[in-house]
């Protein structure tokens, strides 16, 4: 439009990029210290999420390492053959999508009720004592879990067997490890996991419970129409978040827990599992890195989508 | 929105700008910058050596020694390293330095060998495959390894191909090796690591406790698997309650003897004399096996914990929960009986006194223990030099092994045996690599120990290997390469059933159907025909 | 009048709900707990007791065999803890200085890139490289292998959420006009940190340490992945690779007469429970001092991006 009627566009336009290029320059001055403040982060980043990006080109290659990764040659998606070779591939696509669903699924149930119970009772003084015990299980690692469920399951001398009076030999009998993961994943992560809720029901407003019960809503009615809404925006986070690692599972208690036991593999094979073992047993770094970017992209894209879906619904709660 | 494609975009920039600028010259960065670092830990590694050195070779010169003064041929020599992989624990880094000096001065001045010594290191063995290799595919620096598994790495591009050495520094070793041994490390013509020679064959015990066995059936009935059922029927009748077998997950290798199931790779076989390439979930002898197996458990001849268990064979019969065991050994009947007798000791107040009888003999499929240098080693001369120093010389294999006189071990007074030093055992001694598992290089030319591998016991393995039947192919390993999709496959179904299979936990006659159906559909008969073409390859090449 | 009976109608099932709810959580506290004292328990009972009842929360027979052994283990194991703190420790500061340093522009409302920054810490939540890639990129590249980098550095050092939350609890609780005015008054960005936003940020900040110190304390992975030198074991390595020596024991074909020596040098059963017992006994004594703030940090912080 103005281009006609400003024939020293070019004049102006110097001069604007020259006042730019200053207020731009005096800026990254002012903004230095705050660069150099991210610098060593940044540069953990680099090193610690990003290169290994990279090595989404090692998934397209037969590798060969005495000539090195970059002059090895592509094979496309070769590596890829083997996440579907087989009905094992479908088995543990299945069992890391069943366990991933249903666990996210409970877990919410699971630790908002926990939150909501935790915040009823939070006058009292109990609740000081419960809180820090439904939360310890969290802090011990895979391997000490481990040994906790040995000592349960042993077919000798577990717990278990030994009130049952049986000898069943759980780490063969493929049948009850979907129960035995469901439970021992809860007893670890229901405390920890309702904390964060916890917190959240903690920073609502009173005033709106007093409103609500001035008004003669009751206890569910308060939950249903305050507390659910209120937390509303948190529990999306968290499911968007665990949405993106639906193709991956816990590796530790997928790997150690069940001993590694070959004939729990029909409900207890994950991605994880199988990449971790095809990658010992094959010491293939291209069909490992391959299933690392299957894991990746899939749960990049669900992620996005599921933003999306978010972001039509309520644009408030979306992450971007 | 616009803004935020705009930082995606950004970022996606940056990142692949980032690595692609750094990726190529980080990979010979990585290579230099290992190099120096190597270096300068040779360096540093050799002023601290210095002292003791100096102090070596002054004792050595005192002793008539006619070394040159130390540090000029120290300043030449390459510390070349020898990772021994080893069960915990793995002895403290103190006593494993004074060994590695002790062998290096052993190397300078009675070899008079001036450009290469030994830096000797631990590794555990348990995960050892998975962290040398994932360690050689990030190419760190190594040189001597145990190449396990052989084939997969030779195909990955980890071992240096060792030919140009075998006439010259390698000559020892290979001189050492009996007949057609070298075919385990050989591929395509060329030697690429060297198998270690030791006792491979295997004399098959029961061993039971006299107190339990003694007056109920007469031991010297039982020759094989089938006397071993009868006499076992006959304890179970008298002690309900008891085990004389801890699990029967050995029986399968047992029936492979009897008709000479021998096994290539993992999944195949070959039976008898016959080269063709089979499944080997589907041989006679596997069936046999997991049928005595699931028979036995049934019958409760075995302990119950079955394959979830955290407690070895041996520790479950040495501690007397089972009052009897199968095991393989390479040793005479009376070494294993003197044995186990004295390891109960350390697990029971008493002590059990135990006999055995022998059921079999192992057949010899191949030598799977072979060493070799890595791809990554900056001096392979030096590597081929040192593997033949521990192949042909004693002093450095049973200091590698026993470590050091007066300190891990002492001579007994006619000198034909190492025993413990007083008071102390296999576990407390300062140095004790016999953790090795066996993995170890000629353990022919170890110092004589009674109640280990005494020099009777040395006679007894050569014995056992030449009444050992050896297949036409003993030395081939085939390659994975062309199947490895199926390969992956294939281990991912073994590893459902061939466990509680081979523990007897569960009915082959519903099972093993089931198992094999699985084994076609995840592609075995691609491996075997990949196999077979290679069998038939390496047969003409080496002239069988 | 109404009004009246429909209060005291809502009055009970409001008292029901109460009490159902403290019920279900004594019940749920008492779940928690009783694994670890069966634990407890299978450490301290006789050999001869486990062989023949068993695993039992009240043991026949009391043995402190176990913990004997420990303690004639004492160099083995107390080298392992010495990694375990030191790591723990040194992990935790380095943790927190990058953590704070990086959502501290973050929070910067004047911080003009600060969304491309975060976006660059937020794709790392969604998107990774794989175990293979980042394996290659520490030992080959920065060459952490069997050092004691490898149990401090990869994937503890920061982690996205953490600098999430504490971002967000600068953008929420450090009103932008504090750091106006400390700008006015001449403080530079190093001065505001340090002087304004590290004291007024202790709650999330305590938070992400403990986080952080956990995260150290538990860690096995790293040392899978890139320690084999048993010096450098900390007590959660030594305990995985003890249980994977075992399997490899069980699994293992050939060797049969050295394995054989082998497993005498294996702990107990017992004592492997001991060892556990003791990997999880320094979390469980500062357990009740820390978790106030660990609640109290998430409180504060959110974790909304």
């Amino acid at each position: 439009m103005a281009k006609k009627n400003v024939p020293a566009s070019s004049v102006y336009d110097g001069l604007l990029a020259q006042r730019n290029k200053k207020s731009a320059k005096a800026t990254f001055a002012v903004y230095l210290p705050l660069y150099l403040m991210m610098l060593p982060g940044f540069i953990y980043l680099i090193c610690n999420n990003y290169l290994p990006m990279f090595g989404i080109l090692i998934a397209f290659k037969n590798v060969n390492f005495s000539v090195g990764v970059f002059k090895s040659p592509w094979v496309g998606f070769k590596n890829f053959e083997f996440l579907f070779a087989t009905n094992d591939a479908f088995l543990m696509i299945r069992n890391t999508l069943l366990y991933n669903i249903v666990w996210i699924a409970m877990g919410l149930v699971i630790a908002v009720t926990i939150a909501i119970f935790m915040a009823e009772i939070s006058e009292r003084k109990i609740a000081k004592v419960i809180q820090p015990i439904i939360c310890f299980p969290s802090m011990i690692s895979a391997v000490i879990l481990s040994y906790i469920v040995y000592g349960f399951l042993s077919t000798n001398y577990g717990f278990i067997n030994q009130i049952m009076g049986t000898k069943t030999n759980f780490y063969t009998k493929a049948q009850y490890w979907p129960f035995i993961l469901t439970i021992v994943h809860f007893w670890q992560s229901a405390g920890q996991s309702s904390i964060i809720y916890m917190a959240s029901i903690g920073g609502i407003d009173k005033s709106m419970y007093e409103a609500a019960r001035i008004d003669g809503a009751g206890k569910l009615k308060q939950i249903l129409y305050i507390t659910l809404p209120m937390l509303r925006p948190m529990i999306i986070l968290l499911l968007l978040l665990s949405i993106g690692r639906i193709f991956n599972s816990d590796f530790g208690l997928f790997y150690q827990v069940t001993l590694n036991s070959g004939r729990l593999y029909k409900t207890t094979q994950t991605i994880d599992t199988y990449v971790y073992r095809a990658l010992m047993e094959m010491n293939n770094v291209g069909m490992s890195s391959a299933a690392s970017v299957f894991q990746a992209i899939i749960g990049f894209v669900l992620v996005l989508l599921s933003n999306l879906i978010v972001r039509r619904i309520d644009p408030q709660s979306a992450l971007f | 929105m616009m803004k935020k494609v705009l930082a995606v975009l950004l970022a996606l920039a940056l990142v692949f700008g980032l690595t692609a600028c750094t990726g190529t010259p980080a990979e010979t960065q990585g290579t230099q910058k290992e190099e120096t670092t190597k270096a300068a830990e040779t360096q540093k590694a050799e002023t601290e050596k210095a002292e003791t050195e100096k102090a070596d070779t002054e004792a050595a010169e005192t002793e008539g020694g006619d070394t040159e003064p130390a540090p000029a041929g120290s300043d030449e020599a390459y510390y070349c390293e020898l990772i021994l992989p080893v069960m915990q624990p793995i002895p403290a880094q103190e006593e494993i330095q004074k060994v590695e000096d002790a062998i290096n001065a052993h190397i300078l001045n009675d070899l008079g060998v001036t450009d290469v010594k030994m830096h000797l290191t631990f590794a555990s063995l348990s995960d050892y495959q998975t962290n040398m290799s994932m360690d050689l595919a990030a190419g760190a620096v190594h040189d001597i390894i145990l190449a396990f598994p052989f084939n997969t790495w030779q195909a990955n591009g980890y071992m240096t191909n060792l030919d140009p050495y075998l006439d010259n520094e390698l000559a020892g070793a290979m001189g050492v090796l009996p007949k057609d041994w070298d075919l385990c490390g050989k591929v395509d013509g060329s030697i690429y690591a060297i198998p270690c020679y030791k006792g491979l064959s295997l004399s098959w015990k029961w061993f039971y406790d006299h107190a339990y066995v003694d007056g109920v059936i007469d031991p010297s009935t039982v020759t094989d698997l089938d006397s071993l059922e009868d006499a076992l029927t006959v304890l179970k009748e008298k002690y309900p309650d008891e085990h004389f077998i801890v699990f029967p997950n050995q029986l399968v290798s047992l029936e492979n003897f009897v008709d000479h199931t021998s096994q290539i790779g993992t999944y195949t076989a070959t039976v008898g004399d016959d080269t063709t390439v089979v499944n080997y979930y589907a041989t006679d002898a596997y069936k046999r096996g997991v049928e005595r197996a699931y028979k036995w458990v049934q019958n409760g001849w075995c302990d119950p914990e079955g394959s979830n268990n955290t407690l070895g064979h041996d520790a479950l019969v040495l501690s007397g929960s089972a009052k009897g065991v199968i095991m393989g050994h390479a040793y005479s009947i009376e070494t294993c009986d003197a044995m186990f007798d004295d390891n109960s000791k350390a697990h029971t107040e008493n002590g059990i006194d135990f006999g055995c009888v022998q059921i079999g003999i192992s057949d010899m499929a191949t030598n799977g223990l072979v060493y070799g240098v890595a791809y990554t080693s900056p001096n392979p001369a030096a590597a081929a030099k040192l593997l033949n120093i521990i192949w042909t010389d004693e002093f450095v294999a049973s200091a590698l092994i026993y470590g050091l006189e007066g300190e891990s071990y002492v001579w007994n007074e006619d000198h034909t045996s190492i025993e413990w030093p007083e008071g102390l055992n296999m576990g407390t001694v300062p140095y004790s690599a016999l953790y090795t598992c066996g993995a170890f290089g000629n353990q022919f030319l170890l110092y004589g120990m009674d109640s280990n591998t005494s020099e009777a016991d040395k006679g007894f393995m050569k014995e056992l290997m030449d009444k050992s039947w050896y297949p036409r192919q003993f030395g081939f390993t085939p390659s994975t390469e062309n199947v490895q999709t199926q390969v992956a496959a294939v281990a991912n179904i073994v590893n459902q059933y061939n466990t509680t299979l081979t523990y007897g936990e569960e009915d082959p006659a519903e099972v093993l159907p089931e198992f094999l159906a699985d084994l076609e559909a995840a592609g075995i008969n691609d491996i075997v025909a990949d196999y077979q073409a290679q069998l038939d390859a390496w047969l003409a090449e080496n002239g069988k | 009048m109404e009004k009246v009976v429909v209060k005291k109608s809502k009055h009970i099932p409001e008292k029901g709900f109460h009490y159902t709810a403290m019920v279900l959580l004594i019940l749920l506290a008492i779940y928690s707990v009783i694994p670890f004292f069966l634990m407890l328990a299978i450490s301290i009972s006789s050999e001869a007791t486990l062989a023949k009842n068993g695993y039992q929360f009240f043991p026949k027979e009391l043995s402190f065999a176990a913990y004997k052994y420990l303690w004639a283990k004492r160099i083995t194991i107390g080298r392992c803890y010495l990694i375990t703190i030191v790591t723990t420790v040194v992990g935790t500061a380095v943790n927190l200085v990058l953590t704070s340093l990086f959502a501290y522009p973050l929070s910067r409302q004047d911080f003009k890139h600060r969304n491309v920054f975060a976006f660059i810490l937020f794709f790392t939540l969604l998107f990774n490289g794989g175990l293979t890639a980042t394996y290659i990129v520490w030992t080959r590249i920065f060459m952490i292998k069997n050092t004691v980098w490898a149990l401090l550095v990869p994937g503890l050092l920061m982690g996205g959420m953490n600098v999430l939350m504490v971002r967000n609890y600068y953008a929420a609780n450090i009103p932008y006009a504090i750091i106006e005015a400390a700008r006015i008054d001449g403080a530079n960005d190093l001065k505001i940190y340090t002087g304004i936003m590290v004291p007024l940020s202790k709650p999330v900040m305590t938070t992400i340490g403990l986080f952080a110190a956990l995260g150290y304390w538990n860690n096995w992975t790293n040392g899978l992945y890139y320690i084999s030198d048993s010096k450098l074991y900390s007590v959660q390595v030594y305990l995985m690779k003890l249980m994977n020596d075992i399997a490899y024991l069980k699994s293992s074909s050939y060797g049969m007469e050295s394995a054989q020596l082998a497993t005498m040098s294996f702990p107990t059963e017992g004592a492997r429970m001991a060892i556990a017992m003791i990997a999880i006994l320094p979390i469980l004594m500062v357990y009740p001092f820390i978790q106030k703030e660990l609640v109290k940090g998430m409180v504060v912080g959110g974790v909304k991006g």
